[in-house]
């Protein structure tokens, strides 16, 4: 190990030009392509394809269509819809969304679509037409005879307000366009959403709200670019408090730089694979950075010391090279690996997050511990010096705080430490026992509640009968088999059942469609709303339904149970999914198949079912990545030990604060604890590290902590409250969950570095305990 | 071996054909009071609401609803009750079921679901003598409180013709005739028993009445082509029938001379209920028409949910809706 590091010093050192040229020409050629780099959201991404409810979305995408809808309600200020401005303004919605290109144009719906007709029972039969005639004037008459229609039609709770304040045009987005086989730009679309309708079909009098997964994702990516924002303040805060502890400006830019340089390889190495930035991941590159200056200020505290001691700062920069490498090294590298065990959950957006994450931290290696001593090593020492400035009143503050931390030491502070921290533990585990899977609230919980998208959210949700949240059970059977009263009866009373869950407004199938159609064939009269028990009649009720409805398709063999539910809050979508499992088992034929599920709940019940799944492998991966190379490196199991129960501790406390912030473990969310972990194990590592020679020559832990806190204690406090500071910022982002991540890594950041002084050491009491007896 | 499969396979499949015609009890759920109600009856104080999936509900309030014991899943369409001890319902599958606990738990007198006629009214004079009507003059008649239904097929409302020609049949070729016989009379809708005078409204015009407890029936000449779903007294002189798209007819129960009540809108009339002093028509697109010597005044439930029956109770109508039971109060 030692003479591969020699070596490797000798090789990096002697060449420092060639090195510096290098990394120019690389920064140079991957900082042109990061600038290509694009924010991308799709719905496919956030899925768990592999999921047993997403392969039968899959299988039947085309025929039912998918999960990625858009609701636009037009909605008239004055509360009454049926007046000829709102009639124009609708048809254009209508006409305008036809047109965006992936949208799946049969599939519009609106009063104005020519499948939105209505029946009624008249003396000699059945009488029938489109809502909108076709010789429709937006008159008093006209708009009389479609009011009328509408309510012949039964489409008042789904096309139609509630209170005929507004009307909805909704449509299905095409992850692939047929045409031009081209993926779908999520992003632009939510941009077109506003050009093309929002703006220029708003007016005085018609308000316009759109909701769907697009809209949402479109909103999100508008939100996370004031990251950018909280990036350059964090930086320039960063800046100054680097100045302020090292009081050298061209020390205070080496960290920095170095930190900046690694984001644009990360950047530059994403756009060079084909990857985009998607908007819930884009805080990824500001925790690269961060990870890199909590390195850089190592590297350049190790290198101040040493030049404080006297020698040139190309010898102290080597000194430090070949000190910190290998702690660096181990700490950048258990990241690195810990991100990449993510690959192994199914669903793309948590496999973009592992490679966007692994490949920046794995870039600060390069960067920070190998370009920064280089680039150090040409700062003249003089201006180095200042930085360990024995009198100032800072160093004095400093010694007197690790003399306080020293104490953690000694047995009965110890004690104390380590009593306390495992009532925090227990109370931490107890509560984040709590971790719901999924959503916790209505509407988008990225967003802020008071943000538009959820506004309209709630808008729709109150006005109209149905929702977006919607879940579809599919009933897989034999050709035919609509004309069984069996099958269709066991349609019937499972969805009477599901009707009945709580969180499930209401239901529509083909069975429940073709009782209607039985009493309207018997004129209208309720007392008819059955399943006719022989075939014929059974066909005649069926066969006036079209395959456009969604209910069923060509030859009935597959016939989806639409649910309507209230929201889509983890607690709803489970009881929901648990009793229909029952049901399932209880109505299941040999030919008659009710199989979960499709439909946006359905996604959702898949996702959620997924990262529940993937919690636990992903917490084993993260930290058997951890583990392993902190026993190879320190080739002790109580360092290895030491380093890995304060982590533990501080994550179960995190998940503890994710309970009590009411974030719900999601897509987005899962992979915090994991970057969690990533955050602070550089703390525990740098400071044992320093201690294990010691401890290993049998040095008491005392004297070992304080040595190690002398000489990398102030590095490691200082960045733990620095990028803390810096985190703290994003409390005033537009996205909540930004809020949300700005209150937990500010948590990771400082509890992880507390957990590194303070706690370690106390383990350190019950580990090493016979030091002293060595010595002696 | 064979033999053995061949048996068991015999079994099974008897099994299955039983399994589809045995009654499956009405499942217990949260929200039965949620479905479509078809009718309600007050039954000394306690309502007894009926309904799709078998669903029978009873509330003591109005409010709040308990779902009685049903054996069947059939869609009910009818209810009635001579008080505490003796209510009926009867439903699709010809089934007719019979309660003696307020409606709490009920027992099956007829299950006939190889006839696919429903039964859509059932009516009692007292404890012994019932009539159930039904789909394509379906005609039930008990003596004996619902122990023994008997069919009957009314052939007064056959034409004269028909008659001669089913008579002889009926004597040659039992079973012809019983073919015959299934499908050739309208559906009877309501039956109303009132001054000891049974009246009866159907399909395609249908009104007859009987003056000898159903013996005899003597159709009225056709005033109006489509179908009557309801037929009421109003005060002790007049009788209203009512049905498809808003027609309404009243007459002076002696004569039955006819005259058309004119309602406002096309909706049908699905039944009539005498509530204040007034008589109500509940229609679909939840609309309440209420007659008073001559004067339609028209209301409409917000939610546009057809009203299939009604009944009085503290004042306020239980209204039953293809959505479920809602309290009515008249507007001042």
């Amino acid at each position: 190990m030692k003479a591969v590091l020699n070596k490797l010093e000798y090789v990096v050192f002697r060449h420092r030009l060639a090195v510096v040229f290098l990394f120019t020409i690389l920064t140079g050629l991957l900082g042109y392509k990061a600038t290509q780099i694009q924010l991308d959201a799709s719905f496919n991404k956030n899925i768990p394809l592999q999921h047993e409810y997403m392969q039968l979305y899959l299988k039947h995408e085309k025929q039912f269509g998918g999960a990625n809808s858009i609701l636009i309600s037009v909605c008239d200020k004055d509360g009454d819809i049926f007046n000829p401005d709102f009639f124009t303004q609708l048809k254009a919605v209508h006409d305008q969304l036809y047109f965006i290109p992936g949208v799946n144009r049969p599939l519009v719906n609106s009063i104005f679509s020519p499948s939105a007709r209505f029946v009624e029972v008249v003396e000699d039969g059945f009488a029938g037409g489109p809502i909108i005639p076709a010789n429709f004037s937006a008159t008093e008459q006209g708009l009389a005879v479609v009011k009328q229609n509408i309510e012949k039609a039964n489409v008042v709770g789904r096309m139609i307000a509630s209170d005929y304040s507004c009307a909805m045009v909704s449509a299905q987005l095409m992850e692939i366009d047929p045409q031009t086989q081209e993926k779908l730009d999520t992003l632009a679309f939510a941009k077109k959403l506003e050009s093309q309708i929002r703006e220029p079909l708003s007016t005085d009098k018609v308000s316009i709200h759109i909701i769907g997964f697009a809209k949402m994702a479109g909103d999100i990516a508008d939100g996370a670019k004031g990251v950018v924002l909280f990036f350059a303040l964090a930086i320039a805060f960063t800046f100054v408090m680097v100045w302020l502890f090292c009081k050298s400006f061209k020390l205070t830019l080496l960290p920095i730089v170095c930190s900046i340089i690694a984001v644009v390889w990360q950047m530059g190495l994403l756009a060079s694979l084909g990857f985009g930035l998607d908007p819930m991941s884009i805080l990824v590159p500001f925790l690269v950075f961060a990870i890199g200056v909590s390195h850089g200020v190592q590297m350049i505290n190790s290198i101040g010391k040493k030049v404080a001691e006297g020698v040139s700062s190309k010898v102290a920069a080597e000194a430090s090279f070949k000190a910190l490498l290998i702690p660096g090294g181990i700490a950048l590298l258990s990241d690195t690996v810990g991100f990449l065990t993510l690959l192994a959950i199914d669903i793309g957006i948590i496999r973009e997050l592992a490679i966007t994450a692994s490949l920046g931290v794995a870039v600060i290696i390069f960067t920070n511990l190998l370009l920064l001593p280089i680039l150090a090593s040409y700062v003249s020492s003089s201006k180095i010096k200042r930085l360990d400035d024995g009198n100032s009143t800072s160093h004095a503050v400093f010694t007197k705080l690790r003399e306080a931390l020293v104490c953690t030491t000694d047995k009965k502070w110890a004690r104390v430490i380590l009593l306390v921290s495992a009532v925090l533990f227990a109370v931490g585990y107890w509560y984040s026992q709590n971790m719901r899977i999924g959503d916790l609230h209505a509407g988008a919980p990225a967003l802020h509640q008071d943000a538009r998208y959820n506004q309209d959210t709630f808008l729709i949700s109150d006005r109209y009968a149905i929702s977006s949240d919607i879940l579809k059970v599919i009933v897989e059977a034999y050709p035919a088999a609509c004309t069984e009263h069996d099958t269709m009866e066991r349609i019937s009373r499972f969805q009477w059942r599901v009707e009945n869950l709580s969180g499930v407004q209401s239901a529509v199938s083909l069975s429940s469609v073709a009782q209607a159609v039985n009493a309207g064939y018997n004129e209208g009269n309720q007392k008819w709303q059955m399943l006719p028990r022989n075939s014929a009649s059974l066909v005649q009720a069926t066969s006036r339904v079209e395959t456009s409805t969604g209910l069923l398709n060509g030859d009935c063999s597959v016939m989806p149970i639409i649910i309507f539910m209230d929201d889509h809050k983890a607690e709803t979508i489970d009881h929901v999914i648990s009793n229909i499992k029952l049901f399932a088992t209880e109505e299941n034929t040999d030919n008659v198949k009710f199989k979960l599920a499709s439909g946006p709940i359905g996604v959702m019940a898949a996702t959620n079912e997924s990262v529940s799944a993937a919690q636990l492998p992903m917490m084993i991966y993260v930290y058997g990545a951890v583990i392993i190379l902190c026993l190879l490196s320190f080739r002790s199991v109580k360092a290895t030990i030491a380093v890995v129960l304060p982590l533990y501790i501080v994550s179960t406390l995190a998940q503890a604060l994710m309970v009590k912030l009411e974030i719900g473990l999601t897509v987005s969310t899962l992979p915090v604890i994991a970057l969690g972990v990533g955050i602070g194990v550089d703390y525990g590592i740098y400071i044992l590290s320093s201690m294990m020679g010691q401890l290993k020559q049998g040095i008491p832990l005392a004297i070992a902590y304080r040595n190690a806190l002398a000489e990398r204690g102030s590095a490691v406090l200082f960045t733990g409250i620095t990028l803390a500071i810096g985190v703290s910022t994003w409390i005033f982002s537009a996205l909540k969950f930004q809020v949300d991540m700005g209150i937990l890594l500010t948590f990771m950041f400082l509890v992880n570095m507390l957990g590194a002084v303070l706690l370690l050491p106390a383990i350190g009491t019950l580990l090493w305990t016979d030091q002293k007896k060595n010595r002696e | 071996m064979l033999k053995t499969t061949i048996a068991s396979a015999l079994i099974l499949f008897g099994g299955v054909a039983n399994a589809q015609i045995a009654p499956q009890p009405a499942l217990q759920v949260q929200h039965p009071q949620s479905t479509l109600f078809t009718d309600i009856v007050n039954s000394e104080g306690t309502l007894i609401a009926v309904g799709k999936h078998g669903t029978v509900v009873t509330s003591t309030d109005g409010e709040t609803w308990q779902q009685a014991k049903v054996p069947v899943q059939s869609l009910l369409t009818a209810v009635t009750s001579l008080g505490s001890d003796k209510s009926w319902a009867c439903g699709h599958d010809s089934s007719i079921l019979f309660s003696s606990d307020h409606g709490q738990t009920w027992q099956i007198q007829q299950y006939l679901p190889q006839q696919q006629k429903p039964c859509l009214d059932i009516e009692f004079v007292d404890a012994n003598t019932g009539f159930a009507i039904g789909a394509y003059g379906m005609f039930y008649q008990t003596n004996d409180g619902g122990q023994s239904w008997k069919k009957r097929f009314i052939d007064d409302f056959v034409h004269p013709d028909d008659k001669e020609y089913l008579q002889g049949l009926k004597e040659d070729d039992p079973q012809a005739y019983e073919e015959e016989t299934k499908f050739i009379l309208p559906h009877f809708n309501r039956l109303l028993i009132h001054e000891g005078h049974l009246y009866l409204a159907g399909e395609m015009g249908l009104v007859a009445y009987s003056e000898d407890m159903g013996k005899s029936w003597q159709r009225l000449d056709e005033f109006y082509p489509g179908s009557f779903f309801s037929v009421a007294p109003y005060g002790n002189e007049q009788v209203v029938v009512a049905g498809l798209r808003g027609n309404a007819f009243i007459a002076n129960s002696e004569e039955l001379e006819f005259s058309q009540i004119d309602v406002p809108v096309k909706a049908t009339i699905n039944s009539i209920v005498n509530f204040n002093g007034s008589l109500y028509l509940l229609a679909n697109s939840g609309f309440l028409f209420s007659y008073d010597n001559g004067q339609v005044k028209r209301s409409q439930l917000s939610s546009g949910h057809a009203i299939l029956s009604a009944v009085t109770f503290k004042n306020k109508l239980v209204l039953a809706t293809e959505k479920g039971l809602k309290i009515w109060e008249a507007k001042k």
